[in-house]
This record gives C-alpha cells, structure tokens and sequence, in this order.
C-alpha cells in the first residue's frame, strides 16, 4: 500500500511536470490572411500594436500575399480572439490565422 | 442659420464620440503640416479607437487672411477591406475660433466651424480620393470647397521600402473667381514618415509632411 502511494505521487508529479513543459512549449509563429493590406503607411499600426504585446518576438508583413506573420517569444501564445481584436484595432479584417508550431 | 450649423457640428460631435471609432490605431498619435497656395496647416490627434481621432487644428488661410483654431473630430463611418484594396468614408468636423487679420475685420475674434466628408480608394497601384468641407467663420470667411485626388504609383514597394506615387489633385471653390485649381505632387513614404511636394498650376508649392508615433 504504501509503494502504491509513492507510485502515485511520483504519477501525479510527472504528470503535473509534463503539463507544466506543454504550456511552456506552446511557442512559434502565427501566420494570418488579412484583407485591405494595400498602404504600407497604414500598415505600420500592426506592427505599433503587435510589438506592444509582451508574448510578441517580432513581425513580419508580406504586402504581396496580403500576409502577417506573428513570432511568438518561447514559451508564450496568442489566442486566436486576441490576433483577431489586434488586427481589427490596426484597422484590417482576419480572413483566416494560420498556426505553425 | 449660422447657429443651427454649429448646433450640428457640436451634437455631431458628441453622437459621433459615443458611436464612432478611431482613424489611426487606439493610442497612436498623428502630426500632419500641411502647405499650399491656400493655407498652412498643423493638425495633431490622438485616436482614442481604430475609428476616431480627436485633436487640434490650426490653420491660416493667406488671401483670405484668417487663422482657424479647431479642436477636431475625424471620423472613420465606414471602411471597405477587401483582398486587394482598401476604401474608407470619414466625416471630419471642428469647432473653434477665428481669427482676421484682413482690413475690415481686423482684429476680430469670430466663432469657427467646419465640417465635410472624405472618401478614399486604393490599391497598390491607383489612388483616389473626393473630399469636401464647409466652413464658416461668421463674417470673416463662410465658403464651401471640395477636391479629388488621382494617384498612380508606378511600383510596388514592399513594407518598410520607400513607396512613391504620382497624384494629380483638382480643387474647386465655387465662390472664386478663378474656382479651379489643378496641382500635380509627388507622395512619398517609408516607415511613419509621409512626404508630399507639388507645384499647383499658379506656380505655388505643396508641401506636406505626415508622422504617426
């Protein structure tokens, strides 16, 4: 009985450290399809905004494909309702948020 | 009349706060100067959201030989966000005072208003833009103007690159003797800063220069 109960501790401490690394790994780049991305002028409040957020490394705008590129800092995310209000506050519309890990 | 007028732009004003969001992105601050055969012109505003701005605009008008100072109200009523082009509706108001220097009134401190609309078109190639604005000072100056704006950039830079566009813009003062005015610029930016010079078809020069901070 009382291995058992060193046999679940130990479970239970594994299972909360890997739980711990998930949340910790949750880093990468966000790609998002935005509409109305034509000035480069106007464009320059996505990067103003973005580059307040603390989880944010930098950001890279493609005016040609009409893309945005967010890179996340390690260990930090973004929810989607976050990117979205980022980018509707800049002044454009979210046609689609792609996830890379 | 003159009163109904400014009962208009205060209630605009106010019903247009409570609705309305900003014209740059909430918390961004813009500083344009503007100069031509007309007028010199510093606007500042804050946009409180991604659909109105608020801030000052002074401007003096030269043949007419007034000052304007505004408080200013710019506001985004409709954008159009399409895949490749962007259009935008805005209704731009002030209130404030003015100021003449010109012979008969000299001196004289009137209260000022203006207000019109503004819509704009783009895609990375071609520009276009119609606006208007009534303004009225009292008896120093009460005159409708309106102007359009055809641009052609003649390459697509990427973000961050210098971009350049050649404009042709045509503006009319039905008051005027000569009602016409036809100015051809170059529109130059890269990064926050925006940079415009022209010669307009009297031999007068345009500059105007925009910074978003």
């Amino acid at each position: 009985m009382k291995n058992f109960k060193y046999f679940l501790a130990s479970l239970l401490l594994c299972l909360s450290l890997s739980s711990n690394a998930d949340e910790k790994d949750i880093f990468g780049e966000i790609h998002v399809s935005v509409n109305g991305l034509v000035c480069d002028f106007c464009a320059q409040s996505i990067q103003k905004l973005f580059n307040k957020e603390e989880s944010v490394e930098a950001v890279d705008i493609n005016m040609d494909e009409g893309m945005i590129k967010i890179d996340l800092k390690d260990g930090y995310n973004m929810d989607d309702n976050l990117v979205t209000k980022l980018i509707t506050d800049s002044g454009y519309n979210v046609e689609r948020i792609y996830r890379v890990e | 009349m003159r009163y109904t007028f400014y009962l208009i732009i205060f209630f605009g004003i106010f019903i247009n706060s409570a609705f309305a969001r900003p014209v740059s992105y909430p918390g961004g601050w813009t500083v344009m100067l503007k100069n031509d055969g007309n007028l010199n012109r510093i606007h500042t505003h804050l946009s409180t959201t991604h659909k109105l701005s608020l801030g000052y605009n002074l401007e003096y008008w030269h043949d007419e030989e007034f000052a304007l100072n505004s408080l200013q109200m710019n506001n985004l009523v409709k954008r159009w966000n399409k895949k490749n082009s962007q259009a935008n509706f805005y209704i731009k108001s002030g209130i404030g005072f003015a100021y003449s220097d010109k012979s008969n009134f000299d001196g004289e401190i009137k209260l000022s208003g203006f207000t019109g609309i503004s819509y704009d078109w783009e895609n990375r190639s071609y520009f276009f833009k119609y606006q208007n604005r009534y303004t009225d000072a009292d008896k120093i100056y009460d005159a409708f103007m309106q102007s359009v704006t055809f641009g052609l950039a003649p390459y697509q830079g990427g973000f961050g690159d210098l971009h350049t566009w050649l404009m042709f813009k045509i503006e009319h003062k039905p008051e005027n003797k000569e009602s016409f005015e036809v100015t051809p610029l170059f529109r130059f930016f890269k990064s926050v800063h925006l940079l415009e010079l022209g010669l307009n078809d009297r031999g007068k020069f345009l500059f105007n220069y925009f910074i978003r901070f």
